[in-house]
């Protein structure tokens, strides 16, 4: 899966994959190619949701330390 | 070969003399045309020479004389031969006639022998031609008692040598000034038979040109003595002349040097007034009419004063302006008529009798101009009162000027004392009141300053306690979602491991189809039936060899 998947797409693509192995005629084959592919998918999300919990922290991180320093800030805001 | 023939006061050379011709006219010879010889003045030097002559180039005495009688008297006018002849009529013989050159011939030599040197000859000029230097004119005599055209005429000729000699003479404007037609001249002639026509010819040698002006002169007497019998010869000269006289009638030939020295004059002079021109011919027959016309027609048009000129000329040129009828047009003119035709010498009738002659047209226009002379004085006068005045005026009022200056100075100085006074007063005025109005927007400036302070302090907190309740909010939903989104990949993943057939088959358990198709019951198979399962590592196929319900 290409970087420009959304995390949307990722997760409609695990619930479709989940939705195919659940089928009772589904070959086990195909069964066991969907689920690695299930895998590599949520891996994928797992990532995508750490990378973003990371840049999360870092913004939150960042705005409390210009609420912790005001007058710093007061003085570059001035023209 | 060349002849002489000795008359009584001439001798006559014949022959073939043409070659000869300077010789002859070194000798004083003068050539007879009518005859076709040569006249020499009868001198025994003179004889001596020609005999001379005669014996060298061959010739002599005449054998039978040209003209054997004329010498002694004018009787025999045809040949002996032909007075026998006339003598033997009684014989019935024809007569023997001469022909009209004979005859001709005989009548030069009788005139020639008549007239051997050139005579005075009174007469009026006539049909006056001139062809190249040559001319030709006829000299005529009225009879009083005869009709004009009953008058005696002969015909004269001026050749160009005589008349080159008569220019050099007395000048070529005198010449022409006297022969003009119908002038009375006194010429010296030369007679002779112009044999072409059989008529008398005159040559003419020498013009007597005081002769002409003497007549022209007595003629001027006797009109003016008649004049002065009627008391005409003062009549115009009487004239008012009007004090401002602004309508000139000018009578002259037009494009002539006088009319526009008159008119250059008047316009140098600064005449004022009008200039009524009347172009007329001032010489020549048409004059008489051009002039008395004219002034009829200058008078009519309301003139103040006339001129009648021109540019001079010979006594003849002027001749016109001493006639009657311009004379008595003159005398009669109801208005003063300046004259001004001769120059210096040339004082015609016309010019006698006018009010006023002048010699030259610019003096006529001297005169005119002359006229307002007093007007001039009295407009120079007038202006000379008026200058004096009006600088009196402009001293009082300049005098008046002043005080007014100054009392308009102290009025406006106290004025603008006050207005400045006044003006310091509002200064003052404006700038307490500036200043408490100043003030009081300060303190209100201040009191909203501080408002809005309070209010933006107030506002700002309140945001930034909001902005900070936002941030932990959004953090805190964050997470929360975050959270949920990987419990929903934990729960994904549990599905996946559920459906996950890879453990089953390590354990050994497999899935039965048939044909791709899922076997859930022993019904749905055969016995012999080749059926497909799949272990961990790859497929096995399985034949059915019997069915065992449970």
């Amino acid at each position: 899966m290409s970087e420009s998947v959304t995390y949307r797409h990722m997760l409609e693509k695990v619930e479709s994959l989940l939705t195919e192995v659940s089928a009772s005629d589904v070959d086990l084959d195909a069964m066991v190619g969907k689920v690695e592919e299930g895998y590599r998918v949520i891996r994928q999300m797992r990532e995508r949701l750490l990378e973003t919990k990371g840049k999360i922290e870092k913004l939150r991180l960042e705005f409390e330390d210009v609420e912790a320093t005001p007058e710093k800030n007061a003085s570059t805001r001035e023209p | 070969m060349i002849y002489y023939e000795c008359l009584e006061h001439a001798i006559i050379i014949s022959g073939k003399t043409y070659l000869h011709r300077e010789a002859l006219k070194a000798l004083g010879a003068r050539f007879l045309g009518g005859t076709k010889t040569w006249q020499l003045p009868k001198d025994p030097e003179v004889l001596t020479k020609i005999q001379a002559l005669c014996k060298e180039l061959g010739g002599g005495p005449l054998a039978t004389p040209l003209f054997p009688a004329i010498d002694t008297d004018l009787s025999p006018l045809v040949p002996e031969s032909a007075m026998l002849e006339e003598a033997d009529t009684s014989r019935a013989s024809p007569p023997t006639a001469l022909t009209l050159s004979q005859l001709l011939q005989q009548l030069s030599g009788v005139v020639h022998a008549a007239f051997p040197y050139p005579v005075w000859v009174t007469g009026e000029v006539q049909n006056l031609n001139m062809r190249g230097e040559s001319l030709y004119l006829t000299l005529a005599e009225q009879d009083p008692t005869r009709h004009i055209s009953q008058a005696l005429t002969v015909n004269a000729t001026l050749w160009p040598s005589v008349y080159q000699s008569l220019c050099r003479q007395h000048g070529k404007e005198a010449l022409h000034g006297v022969l003009q037609d119908g002038m009375q001249i006194l010429c010296r002639c030369e007679v002779s038979l112009y044999k072409g026509r059989g008529a008398i010819s005159l040559s003419i040698l020498e013009v007597d040109l005081s002769f002409t002006k003497g007549k022209l002169a007595l003629e001027r007497e006797k009109l003016l003595k008649e004049l002065r019998s009627q008391g005409l010869d003062r009549a115009n000269k009487v004239r008012a002349l009007a004090r401002i006289p602004l309508r000139i009638g000018l009578l002259t030939a037009e494009g002539s040097r006088a009319a526009s020295d008159f008119l250059h004059q008047l316009e140098e002079g600064g005449f004022p007034g009008t200039v009524l021109f009347l172009p007329v011919p001032m010489q020549g027959e048409k004059t008489v009419v051009g002039v008395t016309r004219g002034i009829d027609q200058l008078v009519a048009a309301g003139c103040d004063l006339l001129i009648l000129t021109r540019g001079g000329g010979s006594a003849a040129d002027l001749r016109w302006f001493d006639g009657k009828e311009i004379a008595y047009k003159i005398a009669n003119c109801p208005i003063p008529l300046v004259a001004a035709i001769g120059h210096h010498d040339d004082v015609c009738v016309a010019e006698e009798i006018c009010f006023l002659r002048m010699k030259t047209p610019t003096a006529a226009a001297d005169f005119v101009v002359a006229c307002f002379q007093p007007v001039w004085m009295r407009i120079a006068e007038c202006g000379e009162q008026l200058l004096l005045r009006t600088e009196r005026r402009l001293q009082q009022c300049n005098h008046q000027l002043v005080l007014l200056q100054q009392t308009f100075r102290q009025t406006w100085q106290e004025a603008l004392r006050r207005t400045m006074l006044r003006l310091q007063q509002l200064q003052r005025d404006l700038l307490q009141g500036f200043l408490g109005e100043v003030f009081r927007l300060d303190r209100i400036f201040l009191r909203l300053e501080a408002t809005l302070s309070l209010a933006a302090f107030t506002g700002l907190h309140r945001r930034e306690d909001a902005l900070r309740s936002t941030s932990a909010t959004l953090w805190e939903r964050f997470q929360g979602s975050c959270e949920g989104h990987l419990r929903k990949v934990d729960q994904l993943e549990k599905g996946l491991i559920g459906c996950d057939p890879t453990p089953w088959c390590a354990k050994g358990w497999t899935k039965l189809t048939l044909a791709g198709k899922t076997l859930r019951s022993i019904q749905d198979v055969e016995t012999g039936d080749v059926l497909t399962a799949r272990l961990l590592d790859g497929h096995i196929h399985v034949q059915v060899l019997r069915k065992e319900s449970r």
